[in-house]
């Protein structure tokens, strides 16, 4: 375990990164027209079982007159992960602020500007020094219109020093009791979506609960449905295309001698552990999409989600079980909006926390006109 | 949610093909909302199978093509539905495997079209095989109409059921030893991607096409988990929900589970139920079902037989009839050779034909896979 296998962390090395601050980056988006088929699969994909966001009979009655998107859909035409040089540096996903201006509608054609925004130094008991690096992506649709702003986070690991420190590798695999599974049952089952019935910003108090919602236990299956939509793979010769312009963004697999992806850690336990996870996990951005899920569930179909900041604070590994809880910590009314601020956060089945954070919604009020507030005046 | 504790469970019975068989000739519907055929779709499908043709992903260039747009690969209908029509269920805990599936192609494939499937379970057979002893092979028809009632394609797919406890004892596989890939191995393989060959907009003539003649090969591997959980899952996309749910995550699966006792085979050491096609990318669940490691989803390496036959043909062609049939296992580190050749030409009408015997051969010189492709090519004499 004590061999060096890849770079270490230096400052040169951050130096060099920042350099790259400002620069518009390329990025291959996966999707460029939110279609019906990615809308719905999408929402499938997160586990979301609204059916703004799913039914296209309901459209006809829907305040939008057409399919409506989850506006974490925005994950599948830039995902965010935002990561350029520092080159044999492991990347983890550490979180996003979202900014949401627009809803998101069928068939809207989404462009995107990448760059990095800053890098800086961190320490951490997971791997030591460690580089984070915050980036923005800014969403554009067809008609010239900013739909979303996001400020991502990704943590810079150095592989060596995180395997050295076997920070996560005396968790052993969860044994769930017929029970658990069961009250697991029970949560999909109790999942609430309030729709058509608004949740009017009068009624609302600061300490409510928002029905929490479950995800898990997460399943190779779930990483197959998010990331072929959201990331996919290079396949192949696409692959060797990628590596010959990054070659130190490869993972030589011990046993066979041949070149893999990165991305093989979400599913595969030995990649996972050559940067000090002890299992396969999700993809860091599943979970931002799960507290959306939480949110645009309990705001019903009259709200409209301004901000969505999570930050990722331990991995969500396979088999484990998210439950996704908030709760109202503050309301206002500012610029004719009438607002609540919420306090969001995972939970795993050990009780630990796994990502927190916060979301600003717009609510219709009882008092103020009857337009709802993601309506855009001239 | 524990799985059945039914004592034929896990076991191809006389009762269980009877259920199958009284399916038989019944019409089931795919899911109506995969239909919608985009272009995101069309190229992220064919780029997750390793297609470098631009007919099947550039915009740009597909609009300057014969077609006036992109089409889809010949394969690309999978996922519109997957269609062996093991979901049906009859055989609880038995494994399924993609057998191969031919095709029949009256329409390209484009942006835009809306596309519906409807399948017909029409057989199963009984067999045997070294690897599991008794096996069942379920047959299904499929057809694809667009949205103007236009006929797009039909085909006939089989799977192949087998008892997973059986593999187990007689653990036919466990003497296949994984690769292991010198600098030499890695960098042949790597070459013959540079060489790939697109025929591309220069038609390749009926005329100019002698039987006999060989095809250049392509390669494809060593094979990725990646390729195949993130690359080719696209079919089951919608299909991981089994029997009649929509698919999707968390909830979905979970409810589809608990409708479905005995679907699920639980992982071993959490006690989760999970879905037993993970093979494809988790150990645990290959050595459950005694293969040396995971293993390819079929319709990526059929794609592989038909793509060395698009890759030569030119964007005047039209593959109109294509069969493929899978044979022993591609497993993770895998290369895949596939090579082919001219093995009949004829003219039909006033349509001028060839047909392309193609084949997978991995690094032990196993054959995987037999390709038949029946191309339309343009003709001198024609214009």
């Amino acid at each position: 375990m004590s061999e060096q296998r890849y770079p270490d962390l230096t400052d040169e090395a951050i130096e060099q990164t920042r350099k790259l601050i400002g620069v518009q980056l390329r990025r291959y988006p996966r999707w460029k027209e939110a279609g019906k088929e990615l809308i719905i699969r999408f929402a499938l994909a997160i586990g979301s079982r609204n059916p703004l966001y799913l039914s296209e009979e309901l459209t006809a009655t829907n305040l939008f007159g057409t399919l409506l998107a989850h506006p974490t859909i925005l994950s599948c035409f830039d995902d965010t992960f935002i990561a350029p040089g520092l080159p044999g540096i492991h990347a983890l996903y550490a979180g996003a602020d979202w900014e949401f201006f627009r809803p998101i509608l069928l068939h809207d054609r989404i462009t995107t500007t990448a760059r990095l925004l800053d890098v800086a130094k961190k320490h951490g008991d997971f791997c030591g020094t460690m580089a984070l690096q915050t980036g923005e992506v800014v969403y554009v649709n067809q008609e010239d219109e900013t739909v979303a702003r996001a400020t991502s986070y990704v943590m810079r690991t150095p592989r060596d020093a995180a395997r050295h420190r076997g920070k996560y590798m005396n968790i052993t695999r969860y044994r769930y009791s017929p029970e658990e599974l069961e009250a697991i049952d029970r949560a999909y089952e109790a999942e609430e979506i309030r729709g058509d019935v608004p949740s009017y910003w009068e009624d609302v108090q600061v300490g409510e609960q928002l029905p929490p919602i479950v995800k898990g236990p997460l399943s190779s299956d779930d990483m197959l449905n998010f990331v072929d939509i959201v990331r996919g793979t290079l396949s192949f010769s696409y692959f060797l295309d990628h590596r010959r312009r990054h070659p130190q963004d490869v993972h030589w697999d011990p046993e066979t001698g041949m070149p893999d992806s990165w991305d093989a850690s979400m599913v595969k336990d030995s990649v996972a552990q050559a940067f000090g996870f002890p299992f396969a996990h999700d993809s860091g951005i599943q979970r931002v999409c799960w507290l959306e899920n939480l949110v645009t569930n309990w705001m019903s179909n009259l709200g409209f989600l301004e901000s969505l900041k999570v930050r990722l604070v331990r991995p969500n590994f396979i088999y484990d079980t998210t439950w996704c809880r908030g709760r109202v910590v503050g309301k206002g009314v500012e610029d004719a909006k009438h607002r609540v601020e919420l306090e969001v956060w995972c939970e795993n089945q050990r009780g630990e926390v796994t990502a927190r954070g916060s979301a600003a919604v717009a609510l219709v009020s009882r008092q103020v006109d009857i337009f709802p507030p993601f309506v855009h005046f001239p | 949610m524990t799985t059945s504790e039914s004592s034929t469970y896990g076991q191809i019975t006389q009762e269980g093909l009877q259920r199958i068989r009284d399916r038989l000739g019944v019409y089931y519907h795919g899911i109506r909302h995969v239909g919608e055929i985009t272009a995101d779709a069309i190229r992220t499908y064919a780029q997750g199978m390793g297609e470098r043709n631009p007919l099947f992903f550039d915009e740009e260039y597909g609009r300057k093509s014969p077609y006036g747009s992109i089409i889809a690969t010949p394969i690309f209908l999978w996922t519109v539905r997957a269609i062996t029509a093991t979901n049906l269920g009859g055989l609880p805990g038995v494994h399924s495997f993609y057998g191969g599936s031919e095709w029949e192609y009256y329409r390209p494939v484009r942006p835009g079209d809306i596309i519906s499937a409807t399948y017909r379970p029409h057989d199963v057979v009984e067999k045997s095989s070294t690897y599991a002893g008794r096996m069942a092979i379920q047959y299904a028809q499929t057809l694809y109409v667009d949205h103007r009632a236009n006929a797009v394609a039909k085909a006939r797919a089989w799977s192949i059921r087998t008892e997973r406890r059986a593999a187990r004892e007689r653990d036919r596989f466990r003497d296949v030893k994984k690769p292991r890939y010198t600098r030499e191995d890695l960098e042949a393989i790597w070459d013959a991607y540079d060489r790939e060959e697109i025929g591309g907009a220069t038609p390749r003539y009926w005329e100019d096409v002698q039987e006999g003649e060989s095809l250049p090969p392509i390669v494809r591997g060593p094979l990725r988990v990646v390729e195949i959980i993130f690359g080719a899952g696209r079919f089951d996309a919608f299909n991981t929900g089994v029997g009649a749910s929509p698919g999707g995550n968390h909830y979905y699966r979970w409810s589809s589970f608990r409708k479905h006792l005995g679907f699920a085979e639980p992982d071993p050491e959490t006690g989760v139920p999970d879905h037993p096609h993970r093979g494809h990318w988790e150990e645990t669940m290959a050595r459950l079902i005694a293969l040396p490691g995971i293993y390819d989803l079929g319709p990526q390496r059929g794609s592989w037989l038909a793509q060395i036959v698009t890759n030569w043909m030119s964007d005047h062609a039209f593959v109109r009839r294509f069969y493929h049939e899978l044979r022993r296992f591609n497993i993770e580190g895998d290369t895949t050779w596939v090579h082919g050749k001219v093995s009949r030409k004829w003219i039909e009408g006033d349509q001028h034909l060839v047909e392309c015997e193609t084949n997978c051969q991995n690094q032990r010189g196993e054959t995987t896979g037999m390709g038949r492709v029946e191309v339309i090519l343009p003709s001198r004499g024609a214009e």
